[in-house]
């Protein structure tokens, strides 16, 4: 099976090389994902699917960029996201269609002169703090040994007093916590710090 | 367009757990070739799949930027989370010749250095320095380094490299790799630097290695010395494969008898197309030789004129294979290892 989709892609001309799209996904559309879950939050009411609906537009995006780079990779991510919300709500019959924001009534400056690299670094680190900040404690040990430290799991399960399986489950656990606290908004995090 | 119904809920939440957990595997497991293989499988399956590892993977990569944070400030969000990364741990090294060393959490503990030298992949720069002594970067290395009449300190934070030092009793060379600490008696060394493992292989002179809370380890000449995060081993080499070893300093990879798969991930520090071997038949094949480091091509052409190997490109890979011909009896091999 996986054998017969690489032949069929190698046979498709004109496509981009899945790992220059992989870095392309990692480097333009994932650090739009706070951007993302607000527009989601806003236009849709239920906040339980957001997580669905993100997952179903990176895919959308992803396959697209397989075939062609988007110009302007914020635009297209909110077109395809409301796109998908149109489809959505027609099958749901809920919201009016004229009731999904554009781009614009976001506000979102479309690609501003930006302050100096070292200060956009610092912002990140902090951001990144504040998000290791809201995993439960011994997910972030997990983490933090793992990512940073490059410990072996012998040794995390040793400093934490727990077993091998337990140091899988709370890697695994606290790298997804992880990745929805990076692009968690600030309002929704008040309460915790 | 993707049909719209993925049948999102149930599914999405399952993805996430399975891609977290390829990546859980791979940070804390020996990951080989059919873990690989199952995990390009699986991201090829769906690109529901892919999106959800890229998006955790992402998330994991950027928290090893945190030692960018430098020590003070690093150090007190450490203790507000009451982690215990600077106590000394020492290993339980019960056979010989492996001298128990500490580990002692190091990326914080640099010092900011004065200048910055790396080189990419495939690159190899030569740095002087004013006091006549020398460092040879090889592919893919980044080094710092602080020269001044006190001190002359280089920090090895990635890649190999190969150090002459002139010798100076008053002011010391010392090279720091991880928390691995090298300092010279006047020597030509090389160190280096894996994702989790030092080598430092002395050439000529005497060097002393050590680790916070640890013995120092004397290199002789031909001395090699292996860490981990927990232990050192010393052996000792012959000037055969020391010069092997230093052989990408005249542009070449020299192999004896070395399994495929060791030697693919040599060559793949100098390329960044990656050659990638799925079938462990394939993997465990043994060659030798002289490669030149800058030229991919003539490596591949020995795997096809010698090996009688297939070369496939996918993407920025490059896959090894058997011949067509020996195709099929590949697959049912591949079958029963991975499962």
């Amino acid at each position: 099976m996986a054998e017969a989709l690489t032949a069929g892609r190698k046979g498709g001309a004109r496509r981009n090389d899945v790992a220059k799209v992989d870095a392309w996904f990692v480097r333009e559309i994932l650090p739009l994902e706070g951007l993302l879950n607000r527009y989601l939050r806003r236009n849709w009411r239920n906040a339980s699917d957001i997580a669905d609906l993100r997952q179903e537009i990176y895919a959308r995006i992803f396959d697209s960029a397989r075939t062609q780079f988007p110009d302007d990779p914020r635009r297209f991510l909110i077109t395809v996201a409301r796109n998908l919300l149109i489809d959505s709500t027609r099958h749901e019959q809920i919201v009016p269609i004229e009731s999904i924001a554009d781009l614009e009534a976001l506000d979102i400056p479309s690609d501003a002169a930006g302050p100096d690299r070292t200060a956009v670094a610092r912002d990140e680190l902090r951001h990144l703090q504040a998000a290791l900040e809201q995993l439960p404690s011994h997910a972030r040990e997990v983490v933090i040994l793992t990512c940073v430290e490059d410990l072996p799991m012998r040794e995390i399960a040793r400093r934490m007093g727990v077993n091998k399986s337990t140091v899988s489950r709370y890697l695994a656990t606290g790298l997804r916590a992880l990745a929805d606290a990076l692009h968690r908004d600030p309002s929704e995090r008040t309460k915790k710090s | 367009m993707t049909e719209p119904d993925r049948s999102l809920a149930k599914s999405r939440d399952a993805i996430e757990a399975r891609a977290a957990d390829f990546l859980q595997r791979r940070y804390l497991m020996r990951w080989t070739a059919g873990d690989q293989a199952e995990l390009d499988d699986w991201l090829d399956e769906d690109t529901a799949h892919r999106v959800a590892f890229l998006r955790l993977e992402a998330g994991a990569a950027s928290v090893a930027r945190l030692s960018d944070l430098g020590p003070p400030w690093f150090n007190r969000m450490l203790e507000r989370w009451r982690l215990r990364l600077q106590a000394p741990f020492l290993a339980a090294a019960g056979f010989a010749g492996i001298v128990a060393a500490a580990y002692v959490a190091s990326p914080y503990l640099l010092m900011p250095a004065d200048r910055a030298f790396t080189t990419d992949v495939g690159g190899r720069a030569v740095i002087k320095f004013g006091d006549r002594s020398e460092v040879e970067l090889n592919t893919d290395t980044a080094v710092r380094y602080r020269m001044t009449t006190a001190e002359r300190t280089v920090w090895l934070d990635r890649g190999e490299a190969w150090f002459h030092v002139a010798h100076d009793a008053a002011h010391p060379f010392t090279v720091i790799a991880g928390n691995r600490r090298i300092t010279d008696l006047g020597t030509e060394f090389l160190v280096r630097r894996g994702s989790k493992n030092l080598e430092v292989a002395l050439l000529k002179g005497r060097a002393a290695v050590s680790a916070e809370g640890a013995q120092t380890a004397m290199l002789a000449p031909g001395d090699e010395l292996f860490a981990t995060p927990f232990a050192t081993a010393l052996t000792h080499k012959s000037q055969q494969e020391l010069a092997d070893e230093t052989a990408w300093r005249k542009g070449f990879l020299l192999f004896h008898r070395t399994k495929l798969v060791d030697a693919i991930g040599e060559v793949n520090r100098y390329s960044k197309a990656k050659l990638v071997i799925r079938d462990p038949v394939v993997a465990n094949m043994t060659i030798g030789g002289a490669f030149e480091t800058d030229s991919l091509a003539g490596f591949l052409e020995a795997m096809q004129s010698v090996l009688k190997l297939n070369v496939a490109y996918s993407g920025t890979d490059i896959v090894l294979s058997r011949a067509p011909n020996e195709q099929k009896h590949t697959r049912t091999e591949k079958e029963t290892h991975s499962r």
